[in-house]
């Protein structure tokens, strides 16, 4: 037997047992293979078990002008239908992203330490996108919730709210955005 | 069949995996951007040891950041296309790029998840898993080496079979039936107008949960048949992730997944040998 297959066994033999081992659920080797591989090189083969996603996790967005007045909810990272998806679906990291959100708050729950859930990354990366979304001079602060919603949307399906965040205060945040990348509109002329 | 010429049948849908997650990513750009859902700056503060100290810690977010990052996705498409071309011309100076290829979508990928873990699914491991055994079977001058390299690959496409489906059928929503049906309902991960069919013929989402069920578990004994079992095996494999593109939109699956049956046929040859 040469070097090359005793250094191949010996290889993908590890790799392979350490795959196995982490496949079970409660497992501690989960954790402990999961924190030390920053590449993400080992896969937990679940595919949508044992709890699969049975709703649609949203996240709505609304500000907040200094006079007080709360504006529409928009969304962000919508969800997107249609057999289209088959070829061509960029829109999948953004929407697994909102579901990863959705788990990190149930755990954070589960374990009687829900207010932990505002310092994981997962609720920063959503905060971060909607405070730098664009905004009118005139915004003082933006909040989002996590909504979760069955069905089609133009249908009266179950909605649920699974979490309010504060309102976060934008005045610094929106001062620092360029004029040119405000979408909202310029008054030019005199007002009719 | 000769084990460079396996791993050749299973750069075909590699590169097709790598060059379409690759393509979807950079469309997506503007969630990379320092204000996208895939900001720096904030998943610099999930990897403190990595990214905030150290000394690689500087020319990694130089890496990382936006517009460089956009870079690694378009190396992949670079090495998928060598991927591609050493199996339209077979000349062994074309298998050692496209070996090098493979290693170049490993590093590529590997970076990029160590920038970003959010959003990954099972395609994306796959991706890696098959990128390591073709890169050592096109590399590596040891038919040994060569064998154990596509043995691997087959004995991850029957773990991630085997796992997710005794998983399923551990959880009471796929045993009841009701698994299917609601992942349909939901606009992210299915077709609601497929979805509202299946909630009210509960005996066909009762039917396909334990269809899934059933051919992901038996995934594993069925390559003790041999080839015979490695063709039912693919069969279902092809019926189960074109559903799954088709009706969920998880559309890489397909490409990732096919490129581990190559070598799954494989194995099934030396099953065959070992019932002769």
């Amino acid at each position: 037997m040469s070097f090359w297959t005793v250094a191949a066994a010996v290889g993908f033999g590890a790799l392979f047992v350490i795959s196995a081992a982490i496949q079970p659920i409660g497992w501690k080797t989960r954790r402990w293979v999961k924190d030390r591989d920053p590449c993400s090189y080992f896969p937990t083969w679940t595919f949508f078990a044992p709890n699969p996603a049975v709703a649609d996790v949203r996240v709505l967005w609304r500000e907040q002008l200094f006079d007080g007045a709360p504006g529409p909810w928009r969304e962000i990272a919508a969800p997107r239908a249609g057999f289209l998806r088959a070829i061509w679906n960029p829109t999948k990291r953004a929407r697994k992203v909102v579901f990863d959100c959705r788990g990190r708050l149930k755990g954070a729950r589960e374990s009687d330490r829900g207010e932990l859930f505002m310092l994981s990354v997962s609720y920063l990366l959503i905060l971060h996108h909607v405070i730098r979304l664009p905004a009118s001079p005139l915004v003082a602060a933006r909040q989002f919730v996590l909504v979760e919603s069955q069905g089609a949307d133009h249908k009266d399906g179950p909605i649920e709210v699974l979490f309010v965040s504060p309102w976060h205060d934008l005045s610094g945040a929106s001062r620092e955005l360029e004029p040119a990348r405000s979408k909202v509109p310029e008054l030019v002329g005199p007002a009719a | 069949m000769a084990p460079e010429s396996v791993a050749l049948w299973c750069a075909l849908p590699l590169a097709a995996a790598v060059v379409l997650d690759s393509l979807e990513l950079i469309a997506e750009r503007r969630h990379l951007r320092d204000d996208g859902l895939f900001a720096l700056p904030v998943l610099v503060t999930g990897r403190p040891r990595t990214l905030m100290r150290g000394p690689q810690a500087a020319p990694l977010r130089a890496l990382f950041g936006y517009p460089t990052v956009l870079a690694l996705p378009a190396l992949q498409i670079v090495a998928a296309a060598v991927l591609a071309a050493a199996v339209a011309i077979r000349t062994p100076a074309l298998e050692v790029a496209a070996g090098l290829g493979a290693i170049v979508i490993i590093v590529a990928r590997g970076l990029l998840y160590l920038r970003n873990q959010f959003g990954l699914d099972g395609s994306n491991h796959m991706i890696l898993a098959a990128s390591t055994a073709i890169a050592v079977v096109l590399l590596v001058p040891d038919q040994g080496a060569q064998q154990i390299a596509l043995y691997y690959l087959a004995g991850q496409l029957l773990l991630g079979y085997a796992a997710s489906g005794i998983a399923k059928a551990f959880s009471p929503e796929w045993r009841s039936g009701s698994a299917i049906p609601e992942i349909t309902s939901t606009i992210s991960y299915g077709t609601p107008a497929v979805g509202a069919v299946l909630m009210r013929h509960r005996a066909v989402g009762l039917l396909l949960c334990w269809s899934v069920i059933a051919f992901e578990c038996s995934a594993p004994l069925l390559l003790l048949a041999g080839t015979p079992g490695a063709v039912a095996i693919i069969a279902g494999g092809l019926a189960f992730h074109t559903g799954v593109a088709a009706i969920m939109g998880l559309n890489t699956f397909f490409w990732s997944f096919a490129s581990a049956y190559p070598a799954l046929l494989y194995l099934a040859s030396q099953v065959d040998r070992l019932w002769q």
